[in-house]
């Protein structure tokens, strides 16, 4: 049986209240995106998302994230969204519901986008709830400001990491030398640190987005690095042989394809 | 000697990054275009440009210093530093003149320190590509004259949108000249296209100049470029323009004046950043008033002119050219490769053919002395007859009493015979290497039945041909 998906979490609610009564209407489980471990969206039929949310404070659009990530995965799913809005633009379409519609106008709503067949994705982004996209601050996470955009960041402490070894095995720097002009004096663990801070105050807005498991998962990458900087290797051999470098590759190669797919912040990245 | 390297990039924490990898290279930061320009000279070896110099300007900073590196400093090869993969910005800076393009991205060092240091050797390869190319297209002579216009060359060539027309005899060397400006101009990185006007059918000059579209008229099967567009950036030399057709001279004219052709089939304006240097050995004032060349078209050429001298009025110039010649032909100066007499001849001869004569005459003499000494004997007849001949009139001088018309009608001849000799018969060319009208020269050989026993006025031109090919 096809799940539906809630883009909500445990803690709220009216995300509670929703899943109750979802359940009391159509017979299905309504799973709290914001919590489960991992979705696969090919395994779901629809997903409903509960415009705008508050986050921080501040309240957000993250219908035209979902809505592009979606074309863009080909992922063939009906999005239903909850809002708080003008009733004549939201009676206008069948998959836009007012939480103060009737409990039978809801009901018939969503009844027929189920039974509607392959009706799939909204094309209207003209849809804008809230004031801010959450692609808005997600830019600010990719962009930086001025040179200290994401990929930048880790460019800088990738390239400090990956050339003391090349250096080191063309027999014309030390160890020590490398150690000391590359992470000491380049102060290499508190922009290491720096970076954590940015990532994890961003994790609260990605956990919103479609690609969160995807950022979560960076965090095995960032643990191997932690492990590095509080262990450097001091012998020759040892430290030659070193890939840390690349674990930092890896993970921004897959915060660079989420930003140019998703995000686009580029213009192009500062370095 | 360490390799010094300008490395021009607004990151403090970047070029540390680089000084280090690059231990023994001798590094020079500059972090603005200012600071770039005040800190280049010729010592350096390699430019490292990060293009991205102001996230504000969309590269156009990094990419206007490229202009002025290869302005200012061609022989330095330029790197471009990327920060990200944007193909179009590095093809974009290699279309400026950009050497090579290095990824900040996964920078490999040691990789880096060796495109350096094979950048840094193609400086040195420059400089001395450049050097001959300055040494082969340069004015052989020690004639004062000569050398101020060496000068006056130099200085038009910091002048890269004036038009410049370059008059002379034929064979003064009016494309040699063209190409010293090439080659000493702000566009010598660029291409030199040289056309001779009169080398192409006035049927399909137009195409030949502007390009044509496929299909444009029949026989045009493919796209055609066009000189215009093949010079664009650098210089197109328009020999003989005295030759142009009045259409063609309209569309050269509305060139000059936008910069904008339209080539052939294709009513788009296409707008070049080409230098149009022309050259004549035509009277064009003259033209004018026989309504043959537009007088527009002359006064937008005629303010920046170079007038290039005969040999005859630069005799002091003969020697050094022949040495260069000689030279050029892979003889050693040192052996004494022309015999003293034959210095002599050369500078009592008039040389209608002028350079190009005077060439001619050293590759001929090479050819028959067999690479040996130049001897009087090598030397083509007319040289050694005119020389005969300028003996016995001086002699013929001093009798009396003198038929003074004959003396003269004879010398008269006798040039005429010469000019004949140098264009190997053409008689239009050799009427105005002696400003003489064609009708006259005409009737002077006919009346004089001047080489009548060796088929007359009309077979003049197989005459000389077979007179050079005996000789």
């Amino acid at each position: 049986m096809m799940k539906t998906v809630f883009l909500g979490n445990k803690n709220d609610n009216i995300s509670i209240s929703f899943q109750n009564y979802f359940k009391y209407l159509f017979d299905r489980e309504l799973l709290f995106y914001c919590d489960a471990d991992y979705i696969d969206f090919k395994e779901n039929d629809c997903i409903f998302l509960m415009e705008p949310v508050k986050i921080q404070g501040e309240w957000y659009s993250l219908f035209h994230l979902w809505i592009d990530y979606l074309g863009v995965n080909d992922l063939n799913l009906k999005v239903i969204v909850f809002h708080y809005g003008e009733k004549e633009i939201l009676d206008a379409t069948p998959f836009f519901i007012s939480l103060t519609d009737s409990r039978r106008s809801f009901y018939e709503k969503i009844n027929s986008v189920f039974s509607a067949g392959n009706l799939s994705i909204i094309g209207d982004h003209n849809f804008r709830p809230a004031p801010a996209l959450i692609t808005d601050v997600l830019k600010v996470f990719f962009k930086g400001h001025g040179k200290e955009s994401l990929v930048s960041v880790l460019t800088s402490i990738g390239n400090d990491l990956d050339m003391g070894p090349k250096l080191v095995a063309s027999d014309d720097y030390s160890v020590d030398e490398c150690i000391q002009e590359l992470i000491i004096k380049r102060k290499l663990p508190e922009k290491w640190e720096k970076f954590k801070e940015r990532y994890n105050r961003y994790l609260v807005y990605f956990r919103h987005t479609p690609f969160f498991k995807e950022i979560q998962g960076l965090a095995d990458y960032f643990k191997k690095v932690d492990a590095y900087l509080q262990n450097i290797p001091r012998t020759r051999e040892a430290f030659i042989q070193t890939t840390i470098s690349e674990e930092i590759r890896k993970a921004r190669v897959i915060l660079e394809e989420i930003d140019h797919k998703y995000i686009g912040s580029e213009r192009p990245v500062q370095l | 000697m360490s390799i010094r390297v300008l490395i021009v990039d607004d990151e403090g924490d970047f070029i540390e990054r680089v000084s280090f990898g690059l231990k023994g290279f001798d590094i020079v930061a500059a972090a603005s275009v200012v600071e770039a320009k005040e800190r280049i000279d010729e010592s350096i070896d390699v430019i490292m440009l990060d293009l991205n110099l102001n996230p504000a300007d969309d590269n156009m900073e990094g990419l206007e210093l490229i202009n002025y590196f290869k302005n200012e400093f061609p022989h330095i090869p330029i790197t471009i530093i990327t920060g990200y993969d944007n193909v179009d910005v590095a093809v974009d800076a290699m279309k400026r003149g950009a050497d090579d393009f290095l990824k900040k991205r996964d920078m490999d060092i040691i990789e880096w320190r060796k495109r350096i240091e094979l950048l840094a050797r193609t400086k040195s390869l420059k400089v001395q590509v450049t050097d001959y190319e300055r040494e082969k297209y340069q004015f052989i002579g020690e004639s004062n004259r000569i050398r101020d216009i060496k000068n006056t060359l130099k200085t038009l060539g910091q002048h890269p949108d004036i038009t410049i027309l370059i008059r002379g005899e034929t064979g003064v060397g009016k494309e040699v000249a063209a190409k010293f400006l090439h080659s000493n101009s702000q566009r010598h990185n660029k291409p030199f296209v040289s056309v001779n006007i009169n080398a192409n059918q006035a049927s399909i000059l137009e195409s030949a100049l502007f390009g044509h579209k496929k299909g444009a008229f029949t026989g045009a099967t493919k796209d055609r470029l066009g000189y215009f567009r093949k010079a664009d950036g650098g210089i197109l030399f328009l020999d003989e323009i005295g030759d142009l057709t009045m259409e063609a001279q309209g569309k050269i004219l509305r060139f000059l004046e936008d910069k904008i052709i339209n080539v052939v089939g294709d009513e788009s304006d296409v707008k070049l950043d080409t230098q149009v240097v022309v050259a004549t050995n035509k009277d064009l004032e003259g033209m004018i008033k026989e309504g043959i060349f537009r007088k527009d078209l002359y006064y937008r050429i005629k303010n920046f002119t170079v007038d290039i001298l005969p040999l005859r009025e630069r005799k002091e110039d003969i020697k050094p050219i022949v040495n260069h010649f000689v030279q050029l032909s892979g003889h050693d100066l040192e052996f004494n490769m022309i015999k003293g007499e034959v210095w002599d001849i050369f500078m009592a001869y008039n040389w209608p053919g002028n350079i190009r004569e005077l060439r001619n005459t050293i590759d001929f003499a090479l050819i028959k002395s067999q690479n040996k000494r130049i001897e009087t004997y090598h030397l083509p007849k007319e040289l050694t007859n005119y020389s005969q001949l300028s003996t016995i009139d001086q002699k013929r001088d001093l009798e009396f009493p003198l038929d003074l018309d004959e003396a003269s009608n004879r010398f008269q001849l006798g040039l005429i015979d010469r000019a004949l000799s140098a264009t190997f018969g053409n008689k239009g060319k050799a009427a105005k290497m002696l400003h003489l009208d064609l009708d006259k020269m005409r009737y002077k050989i006919v009346t004089n039945r001047f080489l009548v026993l060796n088929g007359g006025y009309s077979n003049i031109k197989r005459y000389y041909r077979q007179k050079f090919e005996t000789m």
